[in-house]
């Protein structure tokens, strides 16, 4: 080794200060949660169960819950992912909004009870885990997804779409189809047919996509009794959204051009498809290699 | 025969701003139009003059109508999303509707007797 | 799926107590919103009320008691009933401007253009001009309220 790379070995370690350590080493305090449990097997509705919680300065309700299912009461059903705040599978009422349980701080809520119930308007299965489905039937009702006569034809090459076009609904692809919305929602509170905040922002998303061409069905959808006009704008839906995609600006956008541009978005001419095929390999070769039926499993012995 | 709801909507919408209108004009008609204010207002010959009136009556008419159509549909609204079940939702449109008939006509009845009938 | 089909999930809605009403934490909105609900629910009752109340004595106008009207109105000339006035008054002035803000709400007007949400990720929308809108309409509802107050009560009394 040379004498340079010698000098470099004897460095002294960094020296990394933190200037305040309360709550990051120790607990700071503890905290009672109060979480609603219910098993349909055993109870005829929810009820509340206390349970002390330990909290350092950066502890999540989500820790929380974690803490309560690995230490305490193992029983306690909780649905959680990432962790981080992007799936979206921790949502749940807390202290009476709906929030992540992961991107929630226990000490910002300033209380020394957290009561936490689960999604409303969502049937329950067990604690705090509601059934999504409603929800997500809902969001495929209005075909969330780019509808254009000439899609298979085009599939080489990608449709333009200018910067400014793309910035008109680039918000609300942010959904993380959490739940909060259509839990805050005060019109799902007693209408089950209402398609809900997120299926009503998503119907606006692909109406307003320019590479989109399926505005007349999704119009006849939302158009309906139980759908945009049961919005009032009470705005819950853009309070509680996690990742600020505020599907009340959609929905009222949406109602604008029912109101005024439905003939126009009805009779609006997709975007054009660019010239130049996609680089890398064809279409056609990737066709070739998928079989024409999948291999059957192997006979039982 | 099937009305959109965006139809319904947009008539919810324009009667509301007529009703704003009139509305004004009824209240306006009660108290500061009238020399004395309130009390005045109600004097049986200020009123009788307002039904007898050709433009006022036509004014009460219309503020009848338009309200006619914007409470009982409100009504449906909250009644429609306060339950769901074919048989509810077909009841409530049924209901509300010849409910805003019923109204309307009892109203009209009024005003057309004070307009013909009206002794100063 | 690996539930069983007979399994039947409670329903959890909130229902008009739990939903409609439930504004304690929620944002400006939501209250307008239930405010928008009980002011049109209490006008519309009254709209009712008013008109059996003016067309219950035509029958008896028609048989010729032409005094009835002013019988009717002398009845009603107590505080009481210009204060039941005077609210639906303000609820009804409260109802058509928040029913205007809804109505350039659902026009597009002051809820604001989309943006990419960054970190906090408030919505755009909740605070748009129709934020401001809200706020002006209330403060109008009050001074026209006052005004109301003023022709029912001060001009009637003391004019």
């Amino acid at each position: 080794m040379s004498a340079s790379e010698q000098k470099q070995q004897e460095q002294k370690p960094l020296e990394f200060k933190i200037p305040n350590l309360e709550g990051v080493e120790k607990p700071m305090k503890n905290v009672t949660f109060r979480v609603s449990r219910f098993d349909p097997d055993k109870d005829a509705r929810p009820y509340y169960k206390d349970y002390e919680v330990p909290v350092y300065r950066f502890t999540t309700i989500l820790d929380g819950l974690l803490y309560i299912k690995y230490n305490l009461d193992p029983t306690l059903a909780v649905r959680y992912s990432c962790r981080m705040g992007v799936c979206g599978s921790c949502a749940m009422v807390v202290n009476g909004r709906e929030r992540l349980a992961c991107k929630t701080n226990v000490l910002s809520l300033n209380s020394s009870i957290i009561t936490v119930r689960p999604l409303n308007n969502l049937p329950l299965i067990r604690d705090i885990v509601t059934d999504l489905r409603p929800f997500l039937e809902k969001h495929r009702k209005v075909m969330p997804y780019t509808i254009r006569d000439d899609l298979e034809a085009h599939e080489d090459r990608e449709f333009l779409q200018s910067p400014a076009e793309l910035n008109d609904y680039m918000m609300l692809t942010d959904c993380i189809k959490c739940g909060l919305c259509y839990s805050a929602c005060p019109t799902t509170a007693t209408d089950e047919l209402f398609l809900g905040p997120q299926a009503l922002a998503q119907a606006y998303r692909y109406i307003v996509d320019s590479r989109d061409g399926g505005a007349k069905l999704r119009f006849d959808i939302v158009d309906s009794p139980h759908g945009v006009w049961r919005c009032h704008f009470a705005g819950a839906c853009s309070a509680a959204c996690p990742k600020g995609v505020d599907p009340a600006f959609a929905i009222q956008q949406l109602k604008k051009l029912l109101l005024y541009r439905r003939k126009a978005m009805e009779n609006r001419k997709p975007a054009p498809e660019s010239e130049k095929p996609r680089e890398g390999i064809s279409v056609e070769e990737v066709v070739k290699e998928i079989p024409k039926e999948w291999p059957s499993p192997p006979a039982p012995k | 025969m099937m009305v959109r709801e965006s139809t319904i909507m947009w008539i919810q919408y324009i009667t509301g701003l007529g009703i704003l209108v009139l509305g004004a004009l009824h209240f306006a008609s009660l108290t500061f139009l009238v020399q004395g204010g309130y009390l005045e207002a109600l004097r049986y010959k200020i009123v009788i003059s307002r039904y007898t009136d050709p433009l006022w009556a036509a004014a009460l008419e219309a503020f009848l109508a338009l309200l006619s159509y914007h409470v009982f549909n409100g009504f449906r609204i909250m009644l429609l999303e306060y339950n769901q079940g074919s048989g509810w939702s077909k009841a409530v449109n049924v209901t509300m509707f010849l409910a805003a008939l019923v109204v309307f006509l009892y109203g009209t009845r009024t005003i057309i007797t004070f307009y013909l009938g009206g002794v100063a | 799926m690996a539930m069983s089909t007979g399994t039947k999930f409670p329903r959890n809605m909130r229902g008009v107590l739990g939903g409609w009403i439930r504004v304690s934490h929620a944002n400006f909105e939501r209250w307008l919103y239930l405010a928008h609900r009980v002011t049109g629910l209490v006008v519309g009752l009254y709209l009712i009320a008013h008109l059996v109340e003016t067309s219950d004595i035509v029958p008896a106008y028609l048989s010729g008691d032409k005094e009835i009207w002013t019988n009717l109105m002398g009845s009603l000339s107590n505080s009481a009933a210009h204060a039941g006035l005077l609210i639906i008054a303000a609820f009804a002035v409260y109802h058509g401007l928040n029913g205007v803000r809804l109505f350039l709400a659902a026009s597009g007007v002051g809820v604001g253009r989309p943006i990419r949400p960054e970190w906090p990720y408030a919505p755009v929308s909740l605070r748009s001009f129709q934020r401001n809108l809200g706020w002006l309409f209330i403060a109008v509802t009050l001074i026209l309220t006052a005004y109301a107050f003023y022709e029912l009560f001060i001009v009637t009394h003391f004019v």
